[in-house]
């Protein structure tokens, strides 16, 4: 028999595969794609770890997630790339598979966290350090925000996994914060692309000291 | 409380409503001598209240607004609330008298569109909003969403202008603050994780005031680390180094009224939050030699930073952005001081706002009529422009704390309890402080009076106008010279200490 901390069990997994899966690709579909998957395993996870902790109505917060992290984020990004007709080819410090392997050291940092971090879920850590080791280790500016965001779905499921989510309208405010975040930085992006002929982050150098 | 929060409401929605460009600028202007009035109006009638009668001042604030509604996400918890209320309000008042100026002379010279001068206009109220929502935020939740909301609203006006290095600001400013800010969301949850051990439900454990009431039951070791994660977090938006980064291009990029928003109160915002947790995990731990010891560290280090690129500047609004940084460093130094440090960072955080706001008000004049940032570009000011060189010398004066200036006041205090707790900490901080004012009169003696090389005559103009920005430095200053003086007096003093415990 399936049980609800199986389902649990299965996104948490969900979750953490395809932030991992989406690290190394090196083009702007596939990397939206696998951003969306894991969103919608946050989804999930929420969905479950909220009846598990008692909440009668996780469905509605599920729902909005699902429409601003799997459908709106994507959609959203995709249109200023292809608007400015950006390249779908991403630009990167490290290849793909020296960026899994440095993954990999992240989820083994993120177990030597975990430990001694006290109540700290051990998906969260690795989410916000997997998010930021992104936006290092590449240079375009479509990764950045979605390191960015991956670094968030790290904190969304902090909040789920040890607190049982936050009440309705912070939810729905932190998710519409998050995403005018995006919205600002793609519309950034479209005015980098439009100035700089390039997405690379190198490309911004005027304000050196 | 809600209704006068709609005024900033009714304000960003008015630029889009209006149809010229004057009328915009003027109905900005109803709206912040309408809301500024407001909230001017209710700080001073707190505080007053609060000095000469003794109220309540979280008792006398409550049955105004929260909890008749059933909410309780906004709080009026301190003094200090209400002063930076008031600090809020008399900074967006000035800022938008002197945007009235600026942004018309730069729509007149076609540098802004229509549409950029209803997106200015659009964007600085619900900015002004999204800070006194984080000052009075009792809610964890709604506190978040406030810092981010000043990181968003913000970031369209540093990239106003769409040139290639406003651009650039902007895309720094919204990563790095937002990552901060998201760094210091993973410590806030870990303060209600603390409130949900200790016992509180799910809503209370992220009420800040129901925090601080549970504080002995909380695990140490999970406040200290929620407290480092809020530290750098916040500590980002605050532009402690290393964290800064962001800070002096946006500060020197955006239109300068909106710089002086920025230096001058949203600094100040977010300092004031990272207080608020410093003194829930001092009650946790019970004691603050822990937390005093970061912010005696973070601040140095940011004082130092800035010497450094202080001595070299190229850049007259990064030179006063980098003045920030040195400035919030100076802060976090005062708050790791005990009593008398919190003191004088809250003589301090007045005013380095009245001078930093003035001096950036003044910067924008310079680069309205000399058309260039640069110190080089900039010669012989004293004589092209008198009257706004004038006011440009006063202001350093005054940021660089020499007496009449309440900055002196508070660096002395700052520094006499420095020398007791930590002397040779403090004598490298004097050393850095001695850097900063040299490079910044060196720099501006530059901009007052250096001839430029077409010669001085042909280059002369002597028919400067007085203009509504030249007011508002004016009464800026005056303040400073008044309140300094006072500050010093043991009434007025009393009352800053009151605010000062009151966080």
């Amino acid at each position: 028999m399936i049980t609800l901390s199986l389902w649990n069990n299965v996104f948490m997994g969900g979750t953490l595969l395809f932030a991992i899966v989406m690290m190394g690709k090196p083009r702007l579909p596939a990397m939206l794609r696998y951003f969306a998957l894991s969103s919608l395993c946050l989804a999930g996870l929420i969905v479950t770890s909220s009846l598990m902790h008692g909440e009668e109505q996780p469905y509605t917060i599920a729902a909005i997630n699902v429409f601003f992290k799997v459908i709106l984020a994507p959609l959203i990004l995709m249109f200023a790339a292809k608007k400015v007709h950006a390249s779908m080819a991403l630009k990167f410090y490290l290849r793909p598979t020296a960026t899994y392997f440095v993954a990999l050291l992240i989820l083994l940092v993120s177990v030597f966290v975990s430990m001694k971090m006290p109540g700290a879920p051990y998906l969260s850590i690795a989410l916000v350090l997997l998010g930021l080791m992104f936006m290092i280790v590449r240079k375009d500016l479509y990764s950045q925000i979605i390191g960015f965001m991956t670094m968030e779905n790290g904190i969304a499921a902090y909040g789920v996994l040890m607190i049982g989510g936050f009440p309705f309208m912070i939810e729905t405010g932190i998710l519409f914060v998050v995403i005018t975040g995006a919205v600002l930085m793609a519309v950034l992006s479209r005015h980098v692309q439009e100035l700089y002929a390039t997405g690379d982050t190198e490309s911004l150098t005027e304000l050196t000291e | 409380m809600f209704i006068f929060l709609n005024i900033f409401l009714f304000a960003a929605a008015s630029a889009f409503l209006a149809r010229t460009e004057k009328q915009i600028r003027m109905s900005a202007l109803f709206f912040a001598v309408l809301g500024s009035g407001a909230f001017l109006l209710l700080s001073a009638v707190f505080l007053s209240g609060a000095f000469r009668y003794g109220w309540n001042v979280p008792f006398a604030a409550n049955w105004f607004y929260a909890d008749r509604m059933n909410l309780d996400w906004l709080r009026a918890s301190s003094y200090y609330v209400w002063f930076m209320v008031a600090l809020i309000s008399f900074t967006y008042l000035t800022a938008i008298i002197a945007s009235v100026r600026y942004i018309g002379e730069e729509s007149r010279e076609h540098l802004l569109t229509l549409d950029k001068v209803r997106l200015y206009f659009f964007c600085v109220p619900l900015f002004i909003l999204s800070m006194l929502i984080a000052v009075f935020a009792d809610h964890l939740g709604v506190l978040w969403i406030a810092l981010e909301g000043t990181t968003l609203t913000t970031t369209l006006l540093v990239a106003l202008y769409r040139k290639d290095a406003s651009i650039e600001a902007a895309w720094k400013f919204i990563i790095l603050c937002s990552v901060g800010i998201g760094i210091s969301m993973i410590g806030l949850l870990m303060m209600v994780h603390a409130g949900l051990e200790s016992g509180l439900d799910v809503f209370k454990a992220f009420s800040y005031a129901s925090l601080r009431e549970q504080t002995g039951l909380f695990p140490v070791d999970a406040v200290k680390l929620a407290f480092v994660f809020i530290l750098v977090g916040i500590g980002t938006k605050v532009g402690f180094v290393p964290m800064h980064t962001w800070l002096p291009d946006a500060h020197s990029k955006t239109p300068s009224p909106v710089s002086a928003l920025l230096s001058g109160v949203l600094l100040n915002v977010a300092f004031f939050v990272l207080l608020r947790f410093k003194i829930l995990t001092d009650s946790t731990l019970g004691d603050s030699t822990w937390t005093d010891h970061l912010m005696i560290g973070f601040g140095l280090l940011s004082v130092v930073v800035a010497a450094f690129f202080i001595l070299q500047p190229r850049n007259y609004k990064r030179m006063l952005a980098y003045s920030s940084v040195e400035h919030m460093g100076l802060m976090g130094f005062a708050s790791g001081l005990g009593p008398v440090g919190m003191l004088a960072l809250t003589i301090h955080s007045v005013f380095h706002t009245l001078a930093k706001s003035a001096l950036f008000f003044t910067a924008g004049e310079i680069l309205l009529s000399q058309k260039t940032t640069k110190i080089s570009g900039v010669k012989n000011l004293m004589k092209k422009a008198p009257i706004t060189a004038t006011l440009f010398a006063l202001g350093i004066l005054a940021i660089i704390a020499i007496p009449p200036s309440g900055l002196f006041t508070s660096e002395f205090m700052l520094v006499g309890a420095g020398l007791l707790s930590v002397p040779w900490l403090t004598i490298v901080l004097l050393l850095a402080l001695s850097m900063i004012a040299f490079s910044m009169l060196k720099s501006t003696m530059i901009m007052l009076y250096a001839v430029d090389e077409e010669g001085t005559q042909e280059s002369v103009d002597h028919t400067e106008r007085f203009t509504l920005t030249h007011a508002v430095v004016i009464t800026q200053i005056v303040l400073i010279v008044l309140l300094g003086l006072l500050v010093t007096t043991p009434t007025v003093q009393n009352a800053f200490t009151l605010i000062s415990q009151s966080i």
